[in-house]
């Protein structure tokens, strides 16, 4: 599988994560009832590949306007796996409007426990 | 309903600034198409950014709440689809200037004094303090057992720039009513 595409719904964010190219993109908006569902696929096929590749650079870009709290949890679950891929050279950039302020925090509060990853704020002035 | 008794709830709907207002199964669709009503109203009177975000987010959280752990429920199957519907009332209004939004539903009575005492800790706490709690939260709660007051209360806690008001009236030994209001200006 060289790929993962997942249109947006009205609940749950565009899935674009490129094998080849080593970028994955989550963006929109994200309140399924039930993330873990929503979410699981998703997190297997990136702990594959993030087991199979050795010093890729790993491009990971979170491009969410809003999401409810069982999306936080998994958001705290993907920088986890993230952190956690030593063997990679792993940037996260976090993208958040320029005005909001607790996407910001959030943002700040998920980065505090990287050490290897790379996190970039990215602040947008447009809805992305 | 009889007449008069519309006239009644219309007349409250009135005085509490109520402009969306909710009582049935809460459903995921149902809780888009109010989202969406809410987003228009917000386009409608050129709410500020910020604020309208916080209360479609508390909303949304309150809502996801009564469909997680409500236990006034309908559970009966469609083929092979289970479906499990849960009652809960959701309403959304004004109090001067600052932003209400309620949420009424049935809960198991065991579960009432787990969920004062979480709240009324939650609502004390200063904004490090939630942030350091909010963190702690991702890290440790388990996703199964988040039943009473866990990581969406924190959540709507950070939200709610005005606080947060709530109370539990007894029903059975089983049952009792949750209610909660946010506030957000």
């Amino acid at each position: 599988m060289k790929s993962l595409k997942i249109n947006r719904t009205q609940r749950t964010p565009e899935i674009d994560f490129n094998l080849e190219l080593n970028t994955f993109v989550i963006k929109g908006e994200s309140y399924p009832e039930d993330a873990r569902k929503f979410y699981k696929p998703i997190i297997e096929f990136l702990e594959v590949h993030l087991n199979t590749v050795q010093n890729a650079d790993i491009i990971f870009d979170f491009e969410l306007t809003y999401f409810n709290s069982s999306t936080s949890k998994i958001i705290s679950r993907l920088f986890n796996l993230l952190e956690n891929s030593k063997d990679n050279n792993v940037i996260i950039n976090w993208h958040y409007l320029e005005d909001d302020d607790y996407m910001k925090e959030l943002g700040e509060e998920l980065a505090d426990d990287l050490a290897y990853a790379v996190f970039n704020n990215v602040p947008k002035i447009f809805p992305c | 309903m009889h007449l008069e008794y519309m006239l009644a709830l219309r007349q409250t709907i009135e005085t509490q600034k109520i402009f969306l207002c909710y009582s049935g199964y809460i459903t995921e669709e149902i809780i888009t198409c109010m989202g969406c009503a809410l987003r228009h109203k917000f386009s409608v009177d050129n709410t500020d950014k910020k604020v309208a975000r916080s209360v479609f987010a508390v909303f949304i959280e309150l809502a996801q709440n009564v469909m997680r752990y409500c236990t006034q429920r309908d559970i009966g199957c469609q083929g092979d689809v289970i479906l499990d519907f849960r009652y809960g009332i959701l309403i959304v209004g004004k109090n001067n200037t600052d932003w209400v939004i309620s949420c009424a539903n049935v809960i198991e009575t065991v579960d009432v004094e787990k969920i004062r005492l979480s709240l009324n800790y939650i609502k004390e706490l200063d904004r490090q303090n939630l942030r350091l709690l909010h963190k702690k939260a991702l890290r440790d709660e388990p996703h199964e057992s988040s039943k009473g007051a866990g990581l969406g209360f924190i959540e709507i806690a950070m939200r709610a720039t005005k606080g947060i008001a709530f109370e539990f009236t007894h029903i059975d030994d089983k049952h009792s009513y949750f209610t909660i209001a946010v506030y957000i200006g």
